[in-house]
This record gives structure tokens, sequence and C-alpha cells, in this order.
């Protein structure tokens, strides 16, 4: 949101100059105004244009500064946001913002509530500070707080409410900031045993989610350290549920339109990511968060990178083992935004019979129990599948059916099998974009996918201090790994109970057990 | 910093931070009694060792850029008489390269600054003892001046650099074939990283007034009417960019007679 602010702002701005300049010429010499200003301001215009185009195809267009020493991937991706101020007509962000439009007035009140307060608020990096001062002035009354400059915030800042979760890389609390009294997730970063000073994950994931602004996509408020700085937080909304223990809860599994509206929520998010150049590595139902407000919302960010065209080597362990894709599982080091596509195939597969798609208990499982059901590959479906690292080691029994229907024959038509298919598709190149799929037919299939505002709500576990019950946690993301345990609440915080917490007072609770 | 108890809410930005120029003027460590010229040659010798350090840790220059901002913005918020600007230059590079994704051992950046300190006083090449105190020392002062830097920039420390601009700016202007007029504008965009325009201008400001010294050192003419900058950013005011132009030549000035001792002598 911070972005598109921004350029609202700065194409106004534009707008004015030659506005400007077409007044500045009327007065100057008024007889040949009219003749002299239309071919500067065409220029003005034309140029525009141009690098409208110009940074669209730039972005990945590899060969520009080559004698220039200077890493690629890291000025394209920086250099397109810096012109993404003069761009107001670049495609991918005005098909974003169209397709977003929807979502938007599912959740007018909150999400233009904060628009407007952030819109306010908006720190404008305009070189002239009588400008900003004024223009603060102006709007309100106190400056907001900007930790660019003036730091980060402590932790003292806000109250403890209670544990919520261990995530991949820290654990998460529930707190209030006491100055604004609104309640927010804090998420402690995993510093302990960091022998190369602040961890690189955590950076990629402060810098993603700060990149990745989308109303399906978790807010940052801001980072806030404890006293010692031996502590920090990363400060986000909270939201009440996650939806794999949201699921764990329910006695059916979501109804086909509930589930459409998730994927439309889903496929949005994951579309931001991807256009914004960013990939998630980790997407899994706990991973999802919904709103009270049937909001879903992408959270943890621990796994996430950007990535650049031409693509990089990365590591191939990502992805939770249930959710990742089979060019991961047989050692590519050269993916892209398939990788997340795949997991966005298995959460459906999830939300449609409430139960992971493909429980795998190790790698070799893991690729036996999709080729049981997709049926084994081979270099015609799949072409390079012989070459690939652990295919060449291994022989896998040959299974020639696709036989996935037969798991989802009560709850899907057959567009609804082929939109799953083309998650699940072998070769990553042919494998549905997140754009596409939401394109797909159907989505405008009966029936249609659930108002966001219309659905149910159920009380947050996440409010009750109660954990969810191991023996059903899918599986953690690599890396991260080892889960410690720690023990209750003896940290000493404060704990309130549901008689306290806003699951007590929620009114019109629709229960569904 | 004291922490203002008065505020309407908290703002995390993308966009490079422009400091407003009251900041700017009094700094932490000309409040602590540092002599303005005393702080500008701290700001330039530690740009110069982040620069030597990262030519010899094989770092690409977005992430020796990336480092000299933050060295740079993080004197405005602490002061050079308390914090030692070795030890944050060190921090800063070894935070700047896992930004831009080229990570470095903090082991060898330790090492490198290690070697560039016995080559200034002319000491014999030697390789720090791992197992001593003072490694063990150092290293421990680089990871807590590391979190301090984080800490001081709100974790705003993605850096936008003016380096894209250059190119797609000298392309619209058809001047993308002239590789000396595209290497000029750099080395000012370079330079610049010494001075604090990073903290007074958007990257697009300063791509433009590196094209327009290079392009006026050159003698090439870009159309001026409308004068060409003004399409490239519109938030952009003429004065804004003379002033730009006036203390990068400010600095280039200055730092001929700083002389690149560091580069230099690590050259030889």
């Amino acid at each position: 949101m911070h972005n598109q602010n921004l350029d609202s702002i700065k194409v106004k701005t534009l707008e004015e100059i030659l506005q400007e300049k077409r007044n500045r010429s009327r007065s100057d010499s008024e007889n040949i105004a009219e003749t002299e200003d239309s071919p500067g301001s065409q220029f003005l215009t034309d140029t525009i244009n141009f690098i409208t185009k110009n940074v669209t195809s730039d972005t990945k267009d590899e060969t520009t500064s080559a004698a220039l020493e200077l890493d690629e991937g890291e000025i394209i991706s920086s250099g397109e946001e810096n012109l993404n101020h003069i761009d107001d007509t670049k495609p991918t962000k005005r098909n974003h913002a169209s397709q977003n439009d929807e979502l938007d007035d599912y959740e007018e009140g909150e999400i233009k509530d904060r628009d407007e307060v952030e819109r306010k608020e908006e720190f404008v990096p305009a070189a002239d500070s009588s400008i900003i001062s004024n223009r603060q002035i102006s709007t309100t009354k106190l400056p907001p707080y900007l930790p660019a400059v003036q730091g980060c915030r402590s932790v003292e800042a806000f109250e403890w409410l209670n544990r919520i979760e261990e995530g991949t890389y820290g654990v998460v609390y529930r707190a209030k900031d006491l100055k604004s009294d609104e309640v927010v997730a804090l998420k402690r970063l995993k510093m302990e045993k960091e022998r190369e000073g602040f961890p690189i994950t955590s950076l990629r994931e402060i810098n993603t989610l700060l990149k990745a602004d989308h109303p399906n996509i978790v807010h940052v408020r801001e980072i806030v350290v404890g006293s010692n700085m031996d502590k920090i937080y990363i400060v986000m909304e909270y939201v009440e549920h996650d939806l794999k223990t949201l699921m764990e809860s329910m006695s059916q599994p979501f109804s086909i339109s509930e589930v459409k509206c998730l994927m439309k929520q889903l496929l949005s998010a994951v579309q931001h990511l991807h256009d914004n150049w960013i990939l998630h590595r980790d997407l899994k139902t706990s991973n999802l968060l919904l709103s009270h407000q049937g909001i879903l919302k992408v959270g943890d960010f621990g796994l996430a990178r950007e990535y650049g065209s031409p693509l990089k080597v990365y590591t191939s362990i990502v992805v939770t083992l249930w959710y990742r894709c089979p060019e991961l599982l047989l050692g590519v080091k050269e993916y892209s935004t398939a990788v997340d596509m795949w997991s966005v195939g298995c959460i459906f597969g999830e939300f449609l019979v409430k139960k992971p798609l493909f429980p795998g208990k190790s790698e070799i499982d893991q690729l036996n129990k999709i080729f049981k059901d997709l049926g084994t590959p081979n270099d015609q479906i799949w072409s390079g599948f012989s070459e690939l690292p652990v295919a060449k080691k291994v022989t896998f029994t040959e299974q020639p059916y696709n036989r996935l229907r037969d798991r989802f024959g009560a709850y899907l038509t057959d567009q609804g099998f082929d939109l799953l298919n083309r998650f699940l598709t072998y070769d990553p190149k042919k494998r549905i974009s997140a754009e596409d799929a939401l394109n797909h037919e159907y989505f405008q299939q009966e029936p249609r996918p659930l108002d966001p505002s219309m659905f149910p709500t159920w009380p947050a576990k996440s409010e009750l201090m109660k954990r969810p019950s191991k023996a059903n946690r899918s599986p953690t993301a690599p890396e991260g790994g080892g889960m410690c345990k720690i023990a209750g609440a003896a940290d000493g915080f404060r704990i309130t109970y549901a008689t306290q917490g806003k699951a007590a007072g929620g009114a019109g609770f629709n229960l569904k057990f | 910093m004291a922490v203002p108890t008065e505020f309407s809410g908290v703002v995390l930005s993308l966009e490079n931070t422009i400091y407003p120029d009251e900041k700017l003027q009094e700094t932490p460590s000309q409040l602590d009694g540092l002599s303005k010229e005393m702080e500008t040659n701290l700001r330039i010798a530690g740009c110069e060792y982040i620069q030597a350090a990262g030519i010899l840790l094989k770092l690409p220059q977005v992430a020796m850029a990336t480092a000299q901002v933050l060295y740079q913005r993080y004197y405005y918020s602490k002061s050079f008489v308390k914090y030692n600007y070795e030890i944050c230059a060190m921090a800063c590079i070894f935070l700047a390269a896992k930004i831009e994704e080229h990570p470095r051992r903090i082991r060898d950046v330790v090492n490198v600054f290690y070697h560039i300190r016995r080559k200034l006083n002319e000491l014999p090449n030697k390789v720090m003892d791992y197992m001593s105190n003072e490694y063990f020392h150092k290293k421990s002062e680089v990871i807590k001046a590391e979190r301090r830097v984080l800490k001081e920039l709100g974790f705003c420390v993605h850096v936008k650099h003016p380096h894209k601009c250059i190119v797609t700016y000298l392309k619209i202007l058809e001047c993308n074939d002239n590789t000396e007029l595209i290497q000029k504008a750099w080395n000012y965009m370079n330079d610049s990283l010494r001075t604090d325009v990073f903290m007074r201008y958007t990257p697009e400001t300063i791509a433009c007034a590196c094209i327009y010294l290079s392009a006026r050192q050159l003698g090439i003419g870009l159309p001026s009417n409308p004068p060409w900058y003004e399409v490239f950013d519109a938030t952009t005011k003429e004065m804004e960019v003379y002033l730009l132009i006036v203390s990068v030549i400010d600095s280039v000035d200055m730092l001929i007679y700083q002389v690149k001792y560091v580069v230099d002598i690590i050259a030889s």
C-alpha cells in the first residue's frame, strides 16, 4: 500500500507539472503559447510513455549494462522500483489493482480506513523538507513516527497477551500496542545460534514482507527490539486463525463456494508476490491466516526470497515436505514461481477434503505418494525428467495412470479437476501461473465464490492459549528446522483468557462444530 | 535519540529516507563537540574503507554502495565520538553484503580490515590470529554494531540506487551508446556516495545530476526546453538539481585533497 500511495502522489505531481508548464508558457507569451507548448508537453508525455514501455521490457532484459561491473539481478530489481512511480500504466500493477478491486470492495471498511490513515501519515520522501512539513501539518496534528529516521521502538511499547504459535523462524505472541490499543502479533526472530550476525533469512523475510504489501498478505507494522537488542520482533497485524488449525476444528470440509473464495484470495496474493519478483517457498495451510472478516492472508515469509532473471541457483531444500513440488524433490537447483503453484495445488486439495493431499514421511515417500496418484512421470510428459539428479539415481515403480480423480469424485466438477491438475502438472514450465489460475473457468462456475464478508466465523483458538495437537501438525519447513520446545508461559507474560479476549466479546458467531 | 511520546502512527517506508535539513545540519557528532571538518573526514575515510574492503572481498559495487549509504545514515543518528567509525564500517559492509545477497563471512570482513589497516601503517602482511582475543573482540564488536545499525535505521536498510536510473535515462536520451558518458556518470554516482546526497535527494534526482555533470564535462548537448531532467523526476525542481550538483562538485574537489589513499595503497 505504501508503494501504491506514493505512486499516486507522484503521478499527480507529474500531471501538475505538465499543467504548470502549459500555464507558464501561456502567460509568458500569449500569442504563441498554443503552438509552442504543445511540442514541449508532447515531448514529456512521449518520454513518459517511453519510460513506461522501457521499464516493463527492461526488467527482464539482461544485456543492458554488462560493461558496468554491476550485478544485474540486484540493479534490475531495485531499478524497477526506482522507476515505478513514473509509470502509472505499468501493466502488471494495473492488472493487480483491478483484480483487487473486488477484494477491496469486500472489505471496504477495513481497507479503506487503513488506506486513508496511511495516506495522511505517509512520509513523502521529497527533497524539499518544507513541503513535507507543510503537508503533514495540514493533514495531521501529530507527526508520524519514522523508524527509518528515529530508530526502532522498544518492545516495551507493547503489552503481552499470550503466545500463539511457533513458526519456522520464531515464536509468535499476541500483544497490545499500548499507544493505540490495537491487538497485534509479535513474531520473535530466532537469533540465538547466529554466528554470522543478523541472519540473512530474517533480512529477507523483513524485506519481502515490506515489499509485498497486499490485502491478502499479512501486513507488517514495524520492527521493535528488546531492551538489550538481544531480541528482535516483527510487529504484524493480528489475524485470528490459521487455516490448518481451523480445519482441524471443523467437522466438515469447507463448502465449494468457501473453497473458491479462499483460493481466489490465495491466488491473488501469490500473483502479487510473483509480479514483484518474490518467491514464497513455504506455502502451506498453517501459513495461511484467516480473519474474522473472511480475509485470507499469507504469512510467514521465513523462506521467501527475491528472484531475478536469469534464474540463479538456490537451495532445493525449501518448502515443507508435503507441499514440495516434484522438481525440488528430484534435486533441481534452478527453479522459479512454479514451486509456489504446486504448493497452491496441494492447498486446494486440502481445502476440499480437509486432509493433506500428499502427507509423505520422507522425500522418497513423498515422491511415491505423488506418483501413486498422478502416475510416474516420463520424458514425454516432462521433458528432461530422466536427467534430473534424483531421477538418475533412483528407479521408481511404474504407475502409468493419473488416479487423482478417484480421490475427489464427490467434491470436484470437471472444471475444478482440470484446475487441480494444472496446479499439479509435473513439468514446471507447463504448470499454470497464478494469473491464469485466477482466470480459470472454475471460478465462473456455480457455485460462485462466496463473498468473504459472508464467510462463517469461528472462535479464535489463538486467543485461548491452546496449542495445536502435536500429532496433527504438518512437518516443519526446512532450514529453520528443529523446533525448540519452550515450556508453557514460563517467560512471565501476562496471560488473558477468552473471558477478556476478543473471542469472549465477539457477537454473532456462527459456530460450526 | 529520545523517543517522542506523541506521534500519530508508525510509518515504514521502502523509499530511501530523505532527512530534513535540520537533521543534516546538527549531527550527533557535532553536538558531542566534533568539528565539522573532522566529521566530514571520518565520513569519507569510512566510505573509502568500505570501498577498499568491498573490492578485496570481491563484492559487487552495489554492496559497497549500500554499505556506504548505511554508514552515512547511521552517523546522523549516532555520534562518531561514541561509536568507532572503523567498527561501524565493518558492520555496514558485512550487513550490506547480506542485504545484496552476496554474504561474506564475518571472519573475512574482520581480516580484510585488519589487512587494510596494516597496509596503511606500512606494516608487513600478516594474517590475524583467529584464536586471539583481538579477533574475538573485534568479531563481537562488529556483530553488536550490525544490530545497532539495524535498530537505528529501523530495519529500512534496502537502499535504492540510481545506477539503473542512469542506464535507463541515458537510453531514453539516446545516449546509451556513449560509453564514455555512461562511465563518467557512473563515476560521479560512486563518488557522490561519500557525501550526504543520498540523505538529501531521491535516486532519480541523483541520477539526473550525475548525467548532467558528465554531459556538461564532455560537452554533450541534452534537450533543454523543457529541461530533460524534469521528465525523470517530477518532484525535482531545478534548484534542487543545482544544489546537488554543487554538493557533488564540492565533494569531488574535497576528494582530490583527501586522495583515495586507501585504494591506492592496496593497488600498489
